[in-house]
C-alpha cells in the first residue's frame, strides 16, 4: 500500500464517530438499499480494489516481482505512519518488500535447513502392487520412526561411508581388511564403522550391514593378494571380487580412489593406523585394471563399454552413458563415478549398475599364473567357471593375447615345425629345449615362437588374427544351445604343423573352452568330403586330426565324431569329454 | 528387387553389406574349410550367423563361377550360384562383385592353397 492509501484510511476512520452504528446513518441506509449497478460502480471506484495480486504474487518470478515493485512504487509494502505535533509525517515502521523478495529467493542451504525443520527418521515402506481379481491394490507409505531405535540398512551404511572424505573411507576399507584377516575383531570393526559414520554402536542392523561391508572389502583385497602371489585360489576369489566391487561402488564408496589417496599422502601424514598393506593390495588391483583398459584401442573400449552397458543397464544405458565409460582415461574412476550416481537411484538401478561394474571388473581384472602338471607356467583364467555364459552372450575378448610358450623347432627347407616324432630323431623335446640357439643352428634347426594374437569379437563371432600375417585367421561362433561352432581356421603364413596350436591358442585367448561338443560347419574341402564318402573315419581326416590335436592342447579328448550331410557340405560334430 | 524371400540379406545384415567399401589394394585370404578366396573388405563386423552363411555361399559361388574352383562331386555348384544370382538381383553393393577376375599373384596364391598337402595344420 502507498502512503496515500494509509492516509485515506486514516481520514475515513476519523469521519465516523466510533460510538454510532454505521447503518443507522443516512449514508448507511442509502448503501443498504443500493442497487446492483450502484454496488458495481462503487467497487470500480475503490482505489484499494484488489487486482488479485496476492494470488498472483506467488506465481511471479523474481524479475516480475521487482518490475511490479518499481512500477507501483511499493518498495515499502507496509508502513506505520505517525504525525508529529509539527504536522510532519514520519514512518514509525515499514517492511521492506525488496528485501523480502531477495530473502525469499535465496536457495535454502538444503540439508542444514531441512535438518532444522525435521530431523526425525522416516521409514519407507516401499511400493507394492497386488492383484485381486481385476483390481489392483497399491500399498505404499512412509512413517516417522518416533520412539523407535534408529535402523540402518546395508545400502544406508555404504552410502554414509561413501559420503565420507577419502581418507576416512580408506580407514574403513583398511579396518575391514584387518578385521577379515584376523588382525581386528569383527566387533572392533563394527564399533569403528559406527563411530566413523556417526551412527554409534547401538543402531539396529549395523552388525549385519558391517558384516556385509567387511565381506565385500575383503572380497576385493583377497583376490588381489591371490593374484599377486599366484595363488590358484584366485580362480575362486575372482568372481567374488567383481561382485564386491559392484556392491561397494553403488554404495558410493570410492574403493580405489580411497586406497590411492591413503597411499599417496595420508598414510605417511597421519596416525590413523597402518592400513598400508591391505590398501596397497586394493590399489594394485585398480592399477592393473587401468593398465588393461589403457592398452585397449578406442574401438575396443567403445565396443566393450557399449556391450556391457546395454546388457546390464538396458534402457538406462543412455542415461549413464556407455560413451562416458568408453572415453574415460581411468576406468576405475569412471566406475566409481557411475557407482556414486547410481547410489542416489532406486534399488533396481543400483542392482543393474552393480552388475555392470562387476562385469567390467571381470573383464579387466588380472589373471593369476598357474603351473600345469608338466611344469609349465600358464595364466589361470579368472572367469573359467563362467565360460559357458560368457560364450553364449558372445562377449569375446578384444586386444592382444600372448600365446602360451610352446617349444617348436623349424627344420631347414619347407616351412614346417618338427612333429613329435621328428623331434625324437634329434634327441627329443627336452634335449632340444635345453639347447642354445647356436647349438640348434649347428644341427640345422631354429626355434619358432608363435606371434601374439590380435583378438576381435562382435555380436556373433569371435576372431583371432596374427598381426603381420593377414591370412592367418580363426573365426568361431556359439549356437543358441551353447555349442561352439568353428567356422574358419587358416594358418596363413605360419609354418605347417602350427594350425592346431593356433586353434588351441585362439580358443584359450577367447576363454572358449568347448564343453560337450564342437561343430565344424559346412566343410567342403576337396579331400575331406571324398574321404568321408569312402568311409574314412572323421577323426582320421586331415581336418579331424588337426582339430583333435588342438583340443588335446586344451586337455580335451574327443569321444565321438558325427557327420551331418547337407546340400552345402558336411557338418562334423565332435563330442568331447 | 525381388520379393522378401528372394532377398539374400535383410535388415541389419543388409545395411552392413551395403556399407562396405571396396578396397582394391587388399590381398585375399584362403578359406581352408570351403576352398575359396575372400577379402577383408567383403566381411562386415557384426553380421549375423545367417548372414555369414550367405556370404560363404557367395564366396563359393564366385570361386566356382569365376575363379576356376571345382567342388567335390557330392556338391552341386548351383546351390551356391543361385544365391549369387539372387544377390545380383537384389542390387547389392557388395565389394566381392568387383573381384570376378583374379590377378596373377592372387591366381598363383589360390593354386598354391588348393595344392597344399594339409591346409588345416
Amino acid at each position: 500500500m502507498s502512503d496515500q492509501s494509509a492516509k485515506d484510511k486514516g481520514d475515513r476512520q476519523s469521519g465516523v464517530p466510533a460510538d454510532k452504528p454505521v447503518l443507522n446513518t443516512q449514508e448507511g441506509q442509502h448503501v443498504r438499499n443500493a442497487t446492483g449497478d450502484q454496488v458495481e460502480a462503487i467497487k470500480a471506484a475503490n482505489p484499494n480494489a484488489s487486482d488479485g495480486s496476492v494470488k498472483n504474487w506467488a506465481l511471479m518470478t523474481k524479475a516480475e516481482k521487482f518490475a511490479h515493485v518499481e512500477k507501483t512504487g511499493q518498495d515499502r509494502s507496509i508502513e506505520l505512519v505517525d504525525t508529529e505535533p509539527s504536522g510532519r509525517e514520519i514512518v514509525v515502521a515499514a517492511r521492506q518488500m525488496v528485501v523480502e523478495i531477495e530473502a525469499k529467493d535465496q536457495p535454502a542451504t538444503a540439508l542444514q535447513e531441512l535438518a532444522e525443520i525435521d530431523s526425525r527418521p522416516i521409514k519407507d515402506y516401499g511400493f507394492d502392487v497386488k492383484q485381486y481379481g481385476q483390481d489392483k491394490v497399491v500399498r505404499t507409505g512412509v512413517e516417522y520412526q518416533v520412539g523407535q531405535r534408529p535402523e540402518v540398512t546395508e545400502q544406508n551404511l555404504f552410502e554414509r561411508i561413501g559420503a565420507l572424505p577419502l581418507e576416512q573411507q580408506a580407514q574403513v576399507i583398511g579396518a575391514g581388511i584387518k578385521a577379515y584377516n584376523g588382525e581386528l575383531t569383527h566387533q572392533q570393526f563394527r564399533i569403528g564403522v559406527g563411530a566413523i559414520t556417526g551412527l554409534g554402536d547401538g543402531v539396529v542392523g549395523l552388525a549385519q550391514s558391517a558384516e556385509s561391508l567387511g565381506s565385500s572389502i575383503i572380497g576385493v583385497a583377497q583376490f588381489s593378494r591371490d593374484v599377486m602371489t599366484n595363488d590358484p585360489a584366485a580362480i575362486d576369489t575372482a568372481g567374488k571380487a567383481g561382485e564386491s566391487l559392484g556392491k561397494l561402488m553403488v554404495g558410493g564408496i570410492h574403493v580405489f580412489g580411497a586406497a590411492d589417496a591413503y597411499l599417496g599422502s595420508l598414510g605417511a601424514a597421519t596416525t590413523v593406523g597402518d592400513y598400508g598393506k591391505g590398501l596397497r593390495d586394493v590399489a594394485w588391483l585398480g592399477q592393473q585394471m587401468n593398465q588393461r583398459w589403457e592398452a585397449m584401442s578406442p574401438e575396443e573400449k567403445s565396443r566393450l563399454a557399449t556391450k556391457l552397458t546395454v546388457e546390464n543397464l538396458g534402457g538406462l544405458a543412455v542415461g549413464f552413458g556407455a560413451d562416458r565409460l568408453a572415453k574415460s582415461v581411468k576406468i576405475t574412476e569412471a566406475l566409481e563415478t557411475l557407482g556414486t550416481e547410481a547410489s542416489a537411484m532406486g534399488s533396481g538401478v543400483r542392482e543393474k549398475a552393480s552388475k555392470l561394474i562387476s562385469r567390467m571388473a571381470d573383464e579387466l581384472m588380472p589373471q593369476s599364473m598357474g603351473v600345469t602338471p608338466d611344469g609349465r607356467l600358464i595364466p589361470i583364467k579368472t572367469d573359467a567357471g563362467k565360460i559357458d555364459d560368457f560364450a553364449a552372450k558372445m562377449v569375446g575378448r578384444s586386444g592382444e593375447y600372448v600365446p602360451e610358450h610352446k617349444p617348436m623347432f623349424l627344420a631347414p627347407g619347407p616351412n614346417k615345425v618338427l612333429s613329435k616324432r621328428e623331434m625324437e630323431a634329434f634327441g627329443g623335446l627336452k634335449k632340444l629345449e635345453a639347447m642354445s640357439d647356436g647349438e640348434l643352428a649347428s644341427i640345422g634347426l631354429r626355434r619358432y615362437e608363435m606371434s601374439k594374437l590380435r583378438l576381435e569379437s562382435d555380436e556373433f563371432s569371435l576372431q583371432a588374427k596374427v598381426p603381420g600375417d593377414h591370412r592367418a585367421w580363426f573365426r568361431a561362433s556359439v549356437s543358441k544351445d551353447g555349442t561352439l561352432v568353428l567356422t574358419d581356421l587358416s594358418k596363413g603364413a605360419m609354418p605347417d604343423g602350427t594350425g592346431a596350436y593356433f586353434l588351441a591358442e585362439a580358443l584359450k585367448a577367447h576363454n572358449l573352452k568347448p564343453t560337450g561338443k564342437i561343430f565344424l560347419k559346412n566343410i567342403r574341402e576337396k579331400e575331406t568330403l571324398p574321404a568321408l564318402a569312402a568311409g574314412v573315419s572323421p577323426e582320421h581326416t586331415k581336418i579331424g586330426r588337426c582339430v583333435t590335436k588342438g583340443l588335446k592342447e586344451l586337455g580335451l579328448t574327443p569321444t565321438a565324431f558325427k557327420l551331418v550331410e547337407t546340400d552345402r557340405g558336411i557338418d562334423i560334430i565332435i563330442e568331447l569329454r | 528387387m525381388g520379393t522378401d524371400t528372394d532377398l539374400v540379406f535383410k535388415g541389419k545384415d543388409l545395411d552392413l553389406i551395403q556399407s562396405l567399401v571396396y578396397e582394391p589394394s587388399l590381398e585375399p585370404m584362403y578359406c581352408s574349410f570351403r576352398m575359396y578366396l575372400h577379402w577383408p573388405d567383403e566381411l562386415p563386423s557384426g553380421i549375423s550367423t545367417e548372414g555369414y552363411e550367405s556370404l560363404c555361399d557367395l564366396w563359393t559361388a564366385r570361386a566356382c563361377r569365376y575363379h576356376g574352383l571345382t567342388l567335390p562331386e557330392s556338391l552341386n555348384p548351383a546351390t551356391f550360384t543361385r544365391v549369387w544370382d539372387r544377390a545380383i538381383a537384389q542390387g547389392l553393393l557388395w565389394p566381392g562383385f568387383q573381384r570376378l577376375e583374379l590377378g596373377e599373384a592372387d591366381k598363383k596364391y589360390f593354386l598354391e592353397m588348393l595344392k597344399q598337402e594339409n591346409p588345416f595344420d
